[in-house]
């Protein structure tokens, strides 16, 4: 009798577990990032987003990429990364029809090197556990042709999609402009393919991504719960990891 | 003697109000930071490398905006930065010890002239 209700706890506890490592196991995947080529110059295009339409790749370490922005009444500050990459899968009409872009917590830089620690430290983004921002782009919607000369296109629209900061993801929407730039000899001597440029600028709520919730640097007013996030991003058809690869054959 | 120690404490408190003044005038004249920050001149150089392969001249007139940047220039700050002798520089390590000793010598200075009005004893009192 004993042993029965011994080995009874027993299976239940193995069942218990079992549930425990699906439901994490499941949100792992939910909200693993995305895979970094071999050099760490793009993220690798999952084939089901590669067959969708023409695949851009975002261009790292050259323009600044991201800033955010916390005007708290204490403190204002303002930091930079142009660490960002990732890509964006392109239809005809101008809509981004999938893509992923990861920001690396350690690279944004807000210009004083204990502030940037602070940053990375457990009690604002806990960068060891959670290295980086992703954003996963689901749809586009509201798209129109706002400007088109023989050098581009560009188009306003509203980028819809998936924010992970801090391993806590929420669905965004951004209105953004892009513009599409097809490869010329003016363009061909800064980077090679077909370029792409998308520039938008959006509020984020760090407490609804459970960032300092209740830290005494926001309710001290050092630290804006609200931050603003612009990003300008610079893509191309051709892929900066071909490219690097190419200049150092030479 | 009592006077030299009296303008002693007036020196004193003269520097420590010159010392706070000029701290002040530097934190506003500097953008009124929360913390101290220097010019750095490897940023500036990464900044510049980076620059040359920009795309912004490329589409420039095509309405996309550039965006803000990360002043590169020194900044005194209210707070210290960092632990390291240049970091520690800030409107409260320079000005917070001159306050304490100019409230020092402000109270030793009101305390010198409430010495001077009590009586002094005079002969034929005892």
């Amino acid at each position: 009798m004993i042993q029965t209700t011994s080995n009874g706890r027993f299976i239940r506890a193995i069942r218990v577990l079992t549930a425990l490592g699906a439901v994490v196991g499941a949100a792992g995947v939910a909200t693993a990032d995305p895979t970094p080529s071999e050099n760490g110059f793009e993220l690798v295009v999952p084939e089901a987003h590669a067959k969708l339409g023409t695949v851009y790749h975002a261009l790292k370490g050259q323009d600044a990429q991201v800033t955010f922005t916390s005007d708290a009444p204490l403190e204002y500050i303002r930091g930079t990364s142009n660490a960002v990459i990732g890509y964006a899968v392109v239809g005809e009409g101008g809509e981004l029809l999938a893509g992923e872009f990861m920001l690396p917590i350690e690279s944004l830089d807000t210009g004083i090197p204990m502030r940037n620690k602070h940053l990375q430290s457990k009690r604002w983004m806990e960068a060891e556990t959670y290295p980086n921002v992703v954003f996963r782009i689901a749809e586009t919607t509201d798209i129109s042709e706002s400007r088109s000369t023989d050098a581009f296109t560009t188009y306003s629209v509203t980028l819809v999609g998936d924010m992970t900061i801090k391993g806590k993801t929420r669905e965004i929407s951004i209105p953004a402009t892009i513009t599409r730039m097809p490869e010329s000899e003016q363009t061909k001597v800064r980077f090679p393919g077909d370029l792409l440029a998308i520039r938008c600028s959006y509020p984020i709520v760090l407490s609804e991504f459970g960032v300092g919730v209740d830290d005494p640097g926001i309710i001290a007013g050092k630290l804006s719960d609200d931050l603003t996030l612009e990003t300008r991003l610079f893509l191309s058809t051709t892929s900066p990891e071909e490219v690097i690869a190419k200049r150092r054959r030479r | 003697m009592r006077t030299m120690k009296l303008l002693w404490r007036l020196v004193v408190l003269g520097c420590c109000a010159v010392i706070i003044t000029v701290t002040l005038a530097l934190w506003s004249a500097t953008g009124k930071a929360g913390y101290t920050k220097y010019y750095d001149a490897d940023r500036a150089q990464r900044d510049a490398e980076a620059a040359q392969g920009s795309m912004e001249d490329l589409f420039a007139d095509t309405g996309i905006e550039t965006l803000p940047e990360v002043e590169n220039r020194f900044t005194l700050g209210l707070a210290p930065s960092g632990k390291t002798l240049r970091e520690t520089a800030s409107v409260a390590t320079i000005a917070g010890p001159a306050i304490v000793v100019g409230l020092g010598s402000l109270l030793s200075i009101v305390l010198l002239l409430l010495g001077d009005k009590t009586p002094k004893p005079t002969p034929g009192d005892d």
